[in-house]
């Protein structure tokens, strides 16, 4: 527990509302979207990076851990307080501060939704590309500290490559900038080291965002496949005929169920997988690149092809595909995503070692992920009211991104580490490796103060002796 | 820690209902309290954890609490966007109830929920004597020397909310008044009367019956009590529970009518919930099912019947609130109202984005937790704002009184409030004349 005193010096800062620290308010704070939980001690509600800094000099004045919080709609656990301390709540930073229409560059604080940034700016013929699934309810700010991806990110790149700058706070309470409007700063890439650090290295309190044009015409289409290695040998020849679709997600058919049952998206319910295709750019040459995709289907034995012929089908079959996490809720009240990623080539094979995992602990695993980018998202499904099923499925999680670690991939395509993946690092990276980015840490943050325990394994490890202790 | 761990025994059927929550969040950017706040504990995923602490001893039921399960609407917008539909009304609504009977509701609720809204004398009596001092400006008085904040401070809240105060009731004014249908008589129409047109706005309740009139309907003003649902809001379901059974035997013999209408979608919508909540019981539960089939919301009815349509012209911009009751998340009146306004001569209908957002009236939330209440109401009125429509129209008193209070606040002073009968009133008047 902090000390009171911490309390009250809190409340000077932002106010008596403004500081929670009753049981029932700190219980809503212990959780994120993962399967963790952790009290904090204090939940502060900050308004502006003046009083995040003032806040974080407290903590370290104290030496109280903190970390930041947004829309917690993270899956690896990136904002649980795992060694307690200060909650600091930014969901109320959730402002536009410029809109540079000729330099197609965005000012917005961290708690603004993704979806709502591209909605400023839509009517304006611009968008925000990096459109993870759950764009609707996550921050920008989560985004940058997850270095989320999402269905265009195969043609687009992630988070990190539409992020130029950012104010942020430094875990010792320093306010300074890093990067800024301009494509590439001198020096070394601060910015590129500070996304993707899920508030370990300081927390950004404004982000400077690349929008861009919104293409001139868009085509979706979605191939029904009887089987999933017909599905996935599609996206290598699509890729192979030096086509570069917007987005080529894969669905299996439990994924296909729970989104019927959800949503009624229009998917075939005995399809063994779709793939979802969207087609943008030029409107030149995209009924030809459409007629070529169609006729790489065929040959890779698609039973059905559908083109949306309306902005209504289209939003039809994206809702689907946005909305399969949340529709897994109806086959079962939880699931763990093992967010591993492995080169396209790989995939039938390694679809069919993480079923062969679920089956060996006797869970079901339902897929949905990004076909292009060979990121897997092998959804295990599970009751958290049953301890020896949480076991088992952590267990299955991590030899899924074995799996993918063998095939020659990698064990985060865009969820983050936190502590979920913290010790798989180990299957990516060696000690010096991993020293070198302990380095790193150690650089921003000597007195670990700044979301403590997470990333690297051996902090993580560093908690749990503490624990035992 | 050796904290003493009492489950929730009651909330037990509930588990398998919060255990579907899988925190994804998406819940949040569409509650209208969350938007205000930003607080965890005031959206449907803090409450869902709470919820499911208390069921698995994780935390006590406890005053700290109350605070998470007061601070919801019953919008139902988190439902809608939940992809599980997980439906944390009724555990919100389970939570007060269960509440209430551990720790006791204040005198005055209880007073309130069994031996005043059950009696509509008495309430006409109460609320006819509190209008007279309002009107003698006796309230102003009494709020000045401080007396109103002293007895409650929530009653000076109330009161502000509506200047000008009804001289008469509208029970009383329809006393004497020729209600047959104008013309070929063609139906037979219970009126429902809504307590908030009754008490506080009843000329929208004259509009409403002469449009039935205008379309052939013989109508009878029903002699019925409160429908029910502020007292299942507050989780006294035992108390809605007798309401909703002494207005079935109110009602008598359902036969004589062809349709029940209220033109307050909160009114409208429990009815057709009785059956729900009687569902246990099995004779009530059988006339409520036959409740359920005459009762319409004003605009279901009108587009049901095919209305005439109105003649007389009224050159304005339109825009349309959905009451939270209309919407697709209760009994799905959406598309009617929206017919209606459209169909009279001269408007031009704006639609306006979030239309079916909750305006944070929520039966008497804008009384008890102000603040938060204004700051929803902010956002509603921003966005009728942004469509410059010189009337709103909706379908219920609560949101009538707390959008003209929102327009007043924006100093939007010449936005026009009513409810989609009044409109169609002024259409029709202006034919005949």
């Amino acid at each position: 527990m902090i000390d009171q005193s911490v309390i009250q010096e809190l409340k000077g800062i932002v106010g008596e509302d403004n500081v929670l620290h009753n049981k029932a308010d700190l219980q809503t704070y212990e959780y994120d979207a993962y399967l963790e939980k952790s009290l904090p001690d204090a939940v502060v509600f900050v308004n502006s990076a003046q009083e995040v800094s003032d806040v974080v000099k407290v903590a370290n004045r104290a030496q109280v851990p903190f970390v930041a919080r947004g829309r917690a709609t993270n899956l690896s656990g990136g904002v649980l307080a795992m060694r307690q301390g200060i909650v600091i709540e930014l969901a109320r930073m959730d402002r536009i501060i410029d809109i540079d229409i000729e330099n197609q560059r965005m000012i917005v604080e961290p708690a603004i939704y993704n979806l709502e940034v591209t909605g400023a700016i839509d009517n304006l013929g611009y968008y925000y590309a990096p459109d993870p699934a759950s764009g609707k309810a996550c921050s920008i700010g989560g985004n940058v500290g997850e270095d989320a991806g999402g269905p265009h990110c195969f043609k687009y790149g992630v988070t990190s490559n539409h992020v130029l700058g950012m104010e942020v706070v430094l875990p010792d309470g320093e306010i300074t900038w890093l990067g800024g409007k301009a494509l590439d700063t001198p020096g070394l890439d601060l910015t590129g080291v500070f996304v993707g650090s899920e508030g370990t290295l300081g927390i950004a309190t404004k982000l400077v965002l690349r929008i861009l044009h919104k293409p001139e015409a868009v085509k979706t289409m979605l191939a029904v496949y009887d089987s999933i290695d017909d599905a996935s040998s599609s996206v290598s020849a699509i890729v192979s005929h030096k086509m570069v679709p917007a987005t080529l997600e894969m669905m299996d058919n439990l994924v296909i169920q729970a989104i019927e049952q959800s949503m009624a998206a229009g998917f075939p319910l005995d399809a063994a997988a779709v793939l979802l295709i969207e087609l943008d750019g030029l409107k030149d040459g995209m009924e030809e690149m459409a007629d070529k995709i169609v006729e790489i289907c065929k040959e890779n034995n698609v039973r059905e092809i559908k083109v949306a012929t309306c902005e209504a089908e289209r939003a039809a079959l994206w809702k689907g595909r946005k909305g399969a996490f949340g529709a897994i809720a109806r086959l079962s009240p939880n699931y763990l995503v093992a967010d591993g990623t492995v080169p396209r080539t790989k995939l039938p094979e390694t679809l069919r070692m993480c079923r062969e995992i679920g089956d060996k602990y006797g869970l079901r695993v339902a897929n949905v992920f990004h076909a292009g980018d060979g990121n897997l998202h092998p959804l295990i499904l599970f009751d958290s009211r049953n301890p020896e099923d949480k076991e088992k499925v952590l267990k299955a999680g991590m030899e899924m991104l074995q799996v993918c670690a063998d095939m020659g991939g990698t064990v985060s395509g865009e969820h983050g580490v936190g502590i979920e993946k913290a010790m798989a690092m180990y299957m990516v990276y060696n000690e010096k490796d991993l020293l070198a980015q302990e380095w790193v840490k150690e650089a921003w943050d000597p007195q670990d103060l700044a979301n403590p325990g997470k990333i690297l394994p051996q902090r993580l490890i560093k908690r749990e002796e503490a624990h035992v202790s | 820690m050796s904290t003493e761990v009492t489950k929730i025994e009651e909330f037990l059927p509930l588990y398998d209902e919060v255990a579907k929550c899988g925190k994804c969040g998406f819940c949040q950017p569409t509650c209208p309290v969350y938007r205000a706040t930003g607080k965890e504990s005031y959206v449907a995923r803090g409450k869902n954890a709470l919820f499911r602490n208390l069921i698995e001893g994780e935390t006590v039921m406890e005053a700290d609490l109350k605070e998470a399960f007061e601070n919801c609407l019953l919008c139902r917008a988190c439902t809608a966007n939940c992809f599980p539909a997980v439906k944390t009304d009724q555990l919100v609504v389970a939570f007060r109830e269960s509440y209430a009977q551990r720790f006791g509701r204040s005198t005055i609720q209880r007073w309130i929920f069994r031996n005043f809204l059950p009696y509509p004398d008495r309430m006409a009596r109460v609320i006819g004597l509190a209008w007279l001092s309002k009107r003698m400006g006796m309230a102003d008085l009494a709020k000045k020397m401080g007396i109103v904040g002293m007895i409650n401070p929530k009653l000076e809240t109330a009161m502000e909310l509506r200047d000008e105060v009804p001289a008469s009731f509208l029970r009383d004014r329809t006393k004497n008044t020729d209600l047959t249908a104008k013309g070929e008589s063609k139906y037979k129409v219970g009126y429902w009367v809504s307590c908030g047109y009754n008490y506080m706005l009843p000329e929208v309740g004259e509009a409403t019956i002469n449009v039935l009139r205008h379309n052939g309907a013989d109508v009878e003003v029903l002699g019925n009590n409160c429908c029910g649902l502020p007292v299942y809001g507050y989780g006294d379901v035992e108390g809605a529970r007798n309401l909703a059974k002494k207005n079935i035997d109110v009602l008598g013999d359902l036969d004589q009518y062809d349709y029940i209408v209220s033109e307050c979608g909160s009114c409208s919508g429990h009815l057709k919930e009785y059956a729900e909540l009687l569902a246990a019981d099995p004779e009530y539960s059988v006339r409520a099912e036959r409740l359920l089939s005459k009762v319409r919301s004003f605009s279901e009815l009108l587009v049901e019947i095919d209305a005439e349509k109105p003649q007389g012209e009224i050159q304005a911009s339109v825009t349309y609130h959905d009451p939270c009751h209309m919407t697709t998340r209760y009994q799905g009146v959406v598309t009617q109202p929206r017919e209606l306004i459209k169909n009279v001569p001269g408007v031009e209908f704006r639609e306006m984005t979030e239309s079916d957002w909750c305006c944070g009236a929520a039966g008497s939330y804008n009384i008890m937790h102000n603040d938060v209440s204004m700051k929803v109401l902010e956002r509603k009125m921003g966005n009728v704002a942004k469509t410059e429509a010189e009337i709103v129209v909706t379908e219920c008193p609560s949101c009538i009184m707390q959008l003209s209070l929102g327009a007043k606040r924006q100093g939007m002073e010449n936005t026009k409030v009513m409810n989609v009968s009044q409109l169609l009133d002024e259409s029709y008047r202006q034919a005949d004349n």
